[in-house]
């Protein structure tokens, strides 16, 4: 009754009648370079599993898609192919998207630089539709989107980054960023399902010398929000909320968020119909609006009207609001470090959780992570408590994911230990909506016979994949990937 | 002839009641002086084989064929020390008079030093180790009805040995691998730049389709000697068409399960009823594709040919259909069908299918609701279901609903046990293992 993934099946069968040829058999089944799960805006639709199966030209190469339900069952499968620009560049799926039905994949086409570090050449993209399981789409992402049919040849001087976002049930909102200081901009498009575009860069250009850098924030139905920070030679001039309508690009408002005595740094937005909501930090005003990141003075929330843009309410809560008696002015616990916010959530009644993590910097280069927090703020955004949790020490953020229980009875956070140490647990931290009780369960990652890791899985469960590394030959290696209904308390 | 059909009526009856009657004690297969002394003569079948394949064949064929005697003896080995197979004298003297009537039917068996045994498997299946040893699964007898379909499969097994297939399919396995033909291709293939795994998906098919699809030929051929040695015993010669009907069904399940034999059972003392857990899963917005999504022909990847097929082909020895009571012992034929049914329960439960072992359970609690036997399997797949919830386990015991392959009666049952929450769990374990106290 075990769940592996299906695709492996065949290939687990034949091994015991083909055992002489692995190597053959392994490249048989080509190579899985992605496995997403995929979300249907708040609830999980299901996965993708992406194989490279080959180079069949200097420049193409051989995909196999397979979409499988929440349940881990194959919807369809099928194979395409993805042109390079170049015969020695090579192509890296870096994101897969689901939206009313179709699947968006996106690549990136790097190359070696001589130091052998990569230079990214351009991204492109290709979109299924499930129900006929027909490519309806194959484009590069540029100023303006280049669409193809088979081979692509045409050089693309474009090295921004292109992250995709399903936009209400149209199509997707894809936001370009680049790292290169010489060319800042930001390219924004809304693609409809065939891969034609909606509306594009419909965003704020900055006068002459100065740059708007975008910052993809949320979006709905109705608003895109992004965030605008203006610069000019890499000095902060200015910070703006930007909200787009969704359908046609077109701007409802533009919103200084300077402030002369903090500054401030975004942690969560939620758009609820005809208002956005942001969360985050807030630290002392220093030269260029530079900030000391682990210095912290507390907690802010600004609350928007979409219509205008124009700033309802904003909230300043200092640490010493909480009345926990070992944090200090700057957020730091004694004897577990500095606080980083990993997640905040907005609960059904409206109050507000928030989890964290403490760390260390025991040397300047090397971060040791500590304590797991919740903090509790009601709807109003004033304190109620804070609550700490032991957990075995980690040199990086433990902090995987979260998810909604059954019923809208609570959430449970995933917090998975990375260290290289023994004692790897999974810590979760279960907050229940009615009893407002926080809890933390522990399982143990590593054990003499196998090592688990966790992933998301539709609501109320979560999908654990157990790899097994005691037992016989046969039993080495064999993954176990479970869906577990995480624990409630019933109603 | 009506007073011997009378006693045979009431002896059917005497067993049929005694099993009910009594808790049902599943046999006991961890006997370690019979493991040891099958385990010693089947070592020594081993080492003779292995030395006649010394001298008849040299090189990477012989190793080969050598690596894979060696790994299909080790893993019956660990099955038969796991208690796998029946050492039981009663069912296992039943099983041997069958295997001896077709024996003495066919005096050109006599040759063949032939052992006969059940096994815990709980597929409807049977096989031939190679070396004159013939396992039948004991769940055969949950597909199959009379003794004579029992002998038609025993008839194909022996066939299977004395045909040697075992023998001839490693052996053309082992020298079609180190063929030159086949490592020039391997190596054609790793050094190739381009469509490598096309090439390599291409050479694995051909390999293994013509590997299922010898397998499908020499099912044929011990269905026509397997024929031959049944039709000369005292059964109805039609049983063997009888037999490959049925086990072509066998897939279909026979029984399911509705709410009402759920509320039956899950409500106890301390952990009433709870309607939420009929709660299914909404799959509707998946329109699952349906071609075969992996890529191969599935038909070629059988390894025994369509039942119908086969029928077809006896049915051209035109098999007469006469009715017969014959059996080699009536009284331990209806017994160990009796015994089968509740072994196939037990077994799943020794295989650590907890889930399938409960759904078999429920399904026989809905006509005997007081089986002492039934209600011990209850409680003890329902204390290991418990505990592997507890610990995050339980989709290795129950499966994820699939619309596409599940019945309505599975898709049910494991949405079921999914809904219960670990303290619901923890309940239903303690009240009904404080019920067969």
């Amino acid at each position: 009754m075990k769940k592996i993934i299906t695709i492996l099946l065949i290939a687990f069968c034949l091994q015991s009648s083909f055992a002489q040829s692995y190597q053959i058999l392994n490249t048989a089944a080509g190579r899985v370079v992605n496995f997403a799960s995929l979300k249907d805006k708040e609830e999980l639709y299901g996965y993708a599993e992406l194989r490279k199966l080959d180079n069949v030209s200097p420049t193409e190469v051989k995909y196999k898609y397979s979409i499988l339900d929440k349940n881990m069952n194959i919807i369809v499968s099928g194979e395409f192919t993805e042109a390079k620009g170049r015969k020695n560049a090579f192509l890296d799926n870096y994101q897969i998207v689901y939206n009313n039905g179709y699947v968006l994949f996106n690549f990136l086409e790097n190359l070696y630089s001589g130091k052998g570090s990569l230079m990214p050449i351009k991204c492109q993209f290709k979109i299924l539709n499930i129900a006929s399981n027909k490519i309806t789409a194959s484009g590069v992402y540029d100023k303006e989107i280049i669409k193809y049919d088979g081979n692509f040849t045409k050089t693309v001087k474009n090295v921004r980054f292109y992250n995709s976002i399903a936009l209400s049930d149209i199509g997707f909102f894809v936001h370009g960023k680049s790292n290169y200081q010489k060319d800042l901009k930001s390219d924004s498009y809304a693609i409809d399902f065939e891969g034609k575009e909606i509306w594009r860069n419909k965003i704020k250009e900055a006068e002459k010398k100065h740059v708007y850098e975008y910052d993809f924030f949320d979006l709905d139905e109705n608003t895109i929000s992004l965030i605008a920070t203006k610069t000019r030679n890499y000095k902060k001039i200015s910070e703006h909320l930007l909200l787009l309508d969704t359908k046609t690009g077109n701007e409802i408002a533009f919103t200084d968020l300077f402030n002369e005595k903090y500054t401030m740094r975004f942690s969560y937005s939620k758009l609820d119909q005809d208002k956005l909501t942001i969360i985050g930090r807030y630290f002392e005003k220093e030269r260029r609006d530079r900030v000391n990141d682990d210095e912290s003075l507390g907690l802010y929330k600004k609350e928007f009207e979409i219509k205008t843009g124009k700033l309802v309410s904003e909230t300043f809560v200092p640490y010493s609001k909480f009345k926990y008696g070992f944090i200090n002015k700057n957020g730091k616990i004694k004897e577990e470090g500095f606080l980083r916010f990993q997640k905040i959530d907005q609960n059904p009644d409206g109050s507000y959780i928030i989890i964290a993590e403490t760390y260390t910097k025991p040397l300047l280069t090397t971060w040791l992570f500590t304590e797991l927090y919740t903090f509790l703020l009601d709807k109003d955004f004033n304190p109620i408590s804070i609550k700490s949790f032991d957990t075995e020490k980690s040199i990086n953020s433990k902090y995987s994911f979260s998810q909604k229980l059954l019923n809208d009875t609570g959430k449970v956070y995933f917090f998975y230990d990375k260290n290289n140490e023994e004692k790897l647990e999974l810590n979760m931290i279960n907050y229940n909506y009615n009893s407002k009780e926080v809890t933390l369960s522990k399982m143990n990652i590593e054990t003499k016979e196998s090592k688990i890791s966790v992933f998301p899985a539709k609501t109320g469960y979560i999908a654990i994949k157990e790899t097994r590394s005691g037992g016989s030959k046969k039993e080495k290696d064999q993954i176990e990937i479970r869906l577990e209904k995480l624990n409630y308390e019933r109603q | 002839m009506e007073f011997v059909k009378k006693i045979i009526f009431s002896l059917f009856f005497l067993v049929f009641y005694q099993i009910k009657a009594q808790t049902y004690k599943p046999i006991d297969t961890t006997s370690n002086q019979s493991i040891k002394d099958f385990v010693s003569s089947y070592e020594t079948r081993h080492k003779n084989k292995m030395s006649e394949v010394k001298k008849e064949f040299s090189g990477e064929v012989k190793k080969k064929i050598e690596t894979i005697y060696t790994e299909q003896f080790d893993e019956f080995v660990k099955g038969i020390k796991n208690g796998e197979l029946y050492f039981d004298k009663e069912i296992n003297s039943y099983l041997q008079k069958i295997l001896n009537h077709i024996i003495d039917s066919n005096p050109e068996l006599k040759e063949f030093e032939l052992r006969i045994f059940f096994s815990r498997e709980s597929t409807p299946n049977a096989f031939s180790v190679g070396d004159g040893t013939l396992v039948i699964h004991l769940d055969l007898l949950n597909t199959i009805k009379t003794e004579g379909e029992l002998a038609s499969v025993i008839s194909h097994e022996i066939a299977h040995y004395t045909l040697n297939h075992s023998d001839k399919s490693i052996k053309d396995y082992a020298e079609k691998i180190s063929s030159k033909d086949f490592k020039k291709e391997e190596y054609r293939i790793k050094k190739s730049k381009y469509n490598r795994q096309q090439s390599a998906e291409k050479l694995v098919k051909s390999l293994v389709y013509s590997r299922k699809s010898k397998s499908r030929e020499i099912e044929f051929e011990a269905d026509l000697k397997g024929y031959s040695y049944f039709k000369n015993t005292k059964y109805n010669q039609k049983d063997f068409i009888n037999a490959l009907a049925k086990l072509q069904d066998s897939d279909k399940e026979k029984d399911s399960l509705i709410n009402n034999d759920y509320k039956k059972v899950f409500d106890t003392k301390n952990q009433k009823f709870i309607d939420e857990w009929l709660y299914m899963e909404d799959f509707s917005q998946y329109k699952y594709s349906k071609k075969h999504v992996l890529n191969w022909e599935i038909d070629s990847l059988k390894t025994h040919p369509d039942c119908l097929n086969r029928i077809e082909k006896i049915k051209e020895f035109k098999p007469n259909d006469i009715k017969t009571t014959f059996s080699v012992d009536e009284v331990m034929m209806h017994k160990t069908f009796e015994i089968a049914k509740m072994e196939f329960i037990f077994n799943l439960y020794f295989f650590k299918q907890y889930g399938h072992s409960l759904y078999e359970t429920l399904k026989l609690l809905k006509y005997d609701s007081e089986n002492p036997f039934l209600l011990k399997m209850l409680a003890i797949n329902v204390e290991e279901l418990s505990k592997a919830k507890k610990n995050m386990k339980l989709n290795t015991y129950i499966p994820n609903v699939n619309p596409k392959t599940q019945t309505k009666s599975e898709q049910c049952f494991y949405s079921f046990m999914n809904n219960i929450t670990v303290a619901e769990f923890e309940r239903l374990s303690n009240d009904f293992n404080e019920l067969i106290k």
